[in-house]
């Protein structure tokens, strides 16, 4: 079974949960998943997805980390 | 950088730069007496620094099948299990600039001192390979250290690695203080790190460099011992780095590592706790490595590489005289010659408290200046013989005028060679005392009374001749003439100071 941690700066709606969950299943489709959400509240905004040992941070620090790094 | 130009960076960020990436992550599985453990972190290279989620920095020294070990670089993380551990894809490196001189940085580079924060300069790497032989040349110029038996006996060039050993409380550091006060106007960058030491002994050191004028030429690295082990294990490294960054410049450098053991027992701290398997006295296998490829960073490079050195002197401390230990064997291997302190000279009030025939250099006598090689030759004769003789003499009353000649002059010998440590002795002032004393001038003086005789020697001898004091402080080799003037200088200042030659012998 894979683990799909998904953090977010705020709770997710069900719809929310239902399109990203429903998004994911399509990408991995031959694998069984299973979601773990979690509050972080330090993400300022957005999103950030971790599978295995990967990361996709889509939150608005790591935008503006990204920012900071390229002036 | 102004406000102007983050403007200007800003309007050229294009959207694509800020998409969202696909990174390499770790998780957190264990965190305890400063080392982390992460599962997976692909792709991560050994010695690479990592962040965690808090914002501290880690150093990824172990990678195995299933797991990252990484030493934590702070002593208060907040760390949980699982946090994100973030490669950075950089190996540690600090910022140097040449306002480091005269600060007390810790191993990462920040000011410890309270001041302001260092001027972004150059990145000097933490880990580097030492210069190899086509860069360097042979040692060929004196580091005077001011202290008389070591720059008669013991001479260090610029770009040697000379090890001090000894005991707790033999004069250690006291030594290396010496030679750092004494680099004062001779273009020296002076660097001391201190390793696991009390803050209270360095701040007292700090102090006195201060008091002495010498803060103005020197930048001390700090990981004292309240800092975890990852700090003191890095803190040689980083005090090499400052040193390269002159080095860089052509400069001169000297380095003081105070002390090698405690760095090495931080090693073998960090390195049980990554569960690497122990060796003998529980180090781990690489703990030769560890010196020896921070010591051969030590170096005189050639004329095409700007002509700069770094003299290294680190420390280490035996316990009860014992320099067949691991470490001690280790270090004096990989040094170009050790500087022996023994407690029970110390304590018989030989200061510094150097063992003469224990102690050594091994490049260092051919950067020896040339009035300081002609007096010392016979010193070094008369010193042994006097050593052989004083065993023997022991058991037998009655020896012969020439034996008896020879304790005399050994004994007057080995009394000029003590030192307060917080005197600085000019190449004139060596010179001047040392043909002194083998050329047999002071045999007729007592022995407790050297020590004034020396004052008022020295003394009379900078305001009656000048100018031979200024032909002996270019260290120039000690013509006829000069060797009459010195001859003279003596017979008169017997005239002068008739109080010291009461008794005929």
């Amino acid at each position: 079974m894979l683990q799909i941690n998904i953090a977010s700066s705020i709770p997710l709606s069900d719809s929310q949960k239902k399109k990203l969950e429903g998004s994911l299943q399509k990408k991995y489709q031959k694998e069984e998943l299973q979601f773990n959400y979690q509050i972080k509240e330090e993400l300022i905004a957005g999103l950030s997805l971790s599978v295995g040992g990967k990361l996709y941070d889509a939150s608005l620090r790591a935008r503006l980390s990204q920012l900071a790094s390229k002036i | 950088m102004s406000k102007s130009d983050i403007f200007a960076n800003l309007g050229s960020i294009k959207d694509k730069d800020l998409s969202v990436e696909r990174i390499s992550v770790g998780k957190v599985i264990s965190y305890a007496d400063g080392i982390v453990f992460t599962d997976e972190l692909q792709d991560v290279q050994a010695g690479e620094l990592v962040t965690f989620d808090s914002g501290v920095f880690g150093l990824a020294l172990n990678l195995e099948k299933n797991r990252v070990g990484i030493i934590v670089l702070s002593g208060l993380a907040k760390i949980k299990t699982g946090d994100f551990v973030y490669r950075t894809g950089k190996i540690l490196s600090i910022n140097v600039s040449d306002e480091i001189v005269g600060r007390v940085i810790d191993p990462l580079g920040q000011a410890e001192d309270g001041k302001s924060a260092i001027a972004v300069g150059k990145e000097m790497f933490l880990e580097k390979i030492a210069p190899g032989v086509i860069d360097r040349e042979g040692v060929n110029q004196p580091l005077q250290t001011g202290v008389k038996a070591v720059d008669a006996l013991i001479p260090i060039g610029r770009g040697q690695r000379e090890l001090i050993i000894g005991d707790r409380n033999t004069g250690k550091s006291s030594i290396a203080l010496a030679s750092i006060l004494n680099q004062k106007g001779q273009d020296v960058i002076c660097i001391y790190v201190a390793i696991g030491q009390k803050k209270s002994t360095l701040a007292q050191f700090i102090q006195t460099l201060e008091d002495k004028g010498a803060m103005s030429y020197t930048t001390v690295v700090s990981a004292s011992a309240s800092e975890p082990a990852s700090l003191q294990f890095l803190a040689p490294y980083s005090g090499q780095a400052v040193a390269e960054y002159f080095l860089e410049q052509g400069k001169d450098v000297l380095i003081v590592f105070d002390d090698l053991s405690k760095h090495a027992q931080a090693y073998r701290e960090i390195s049980l706790l990554l569960k690497r398997p122990s060796g003998r006295e529980a180090y781990p296998g690489d703990v030769f490595y560890l010196h020896s490829r921070l010591l051969e960073r030590a170096c005189k490079l050639n004329k095409e590489n700007g002509g700069g050195s770094i003299t290294a002197l680190p420390i280490i401390e035996t316990q009860a005289n014992d320099v067949s230990a691991y470490i001690p064997t280790n270090v004096i291997s990989i040094t170009d010659g050790q500087i022996y302190l023994e407690t029970d000279l110390f304590n018989s009030g030989m200061r510094p408290a150097i063992n003469i025939g224990l102690s050594v250099s091994r490049v260092g006598s051919a950067a020896q200046l040339k009035a300081m090689k002609q007096v010392s030759g016979s010193l070094k004769l008369d010193l042994a013989q006097f050593r052989e003789l004083a065993a023997f003499a022991q058991f037998s009353s009655d020896l012969d005028s020439a034996t008896k000649k020879l304790l005399e002059r050994g004994k007057r010998v080995s009394e000029i060679l003590k030192q307060p440590w917080d005197l600085q002795m000019s190449v004139a002032d060596q010179v001047l005392m040392i043909f002194a004393a083998v050329n047999g001038y002071l045999d007729e003086v007592e022995v407790t009374d050297l020590a004034d005789w020396e004052i008022d020697y020295l003394n009379f001898a900078k305001s009656s001749n000048p100018k031979l004091v200024a032909y002996l402080l270019t260290g120039a080799k000690i013509e006829g003439t000069q060797e009459e003037a010195l001859e003279k200088l003596i017979k008169d200042f017997k005239k002068a100071h008739p109080r010291f030659y009461k008794k005929e012998v």
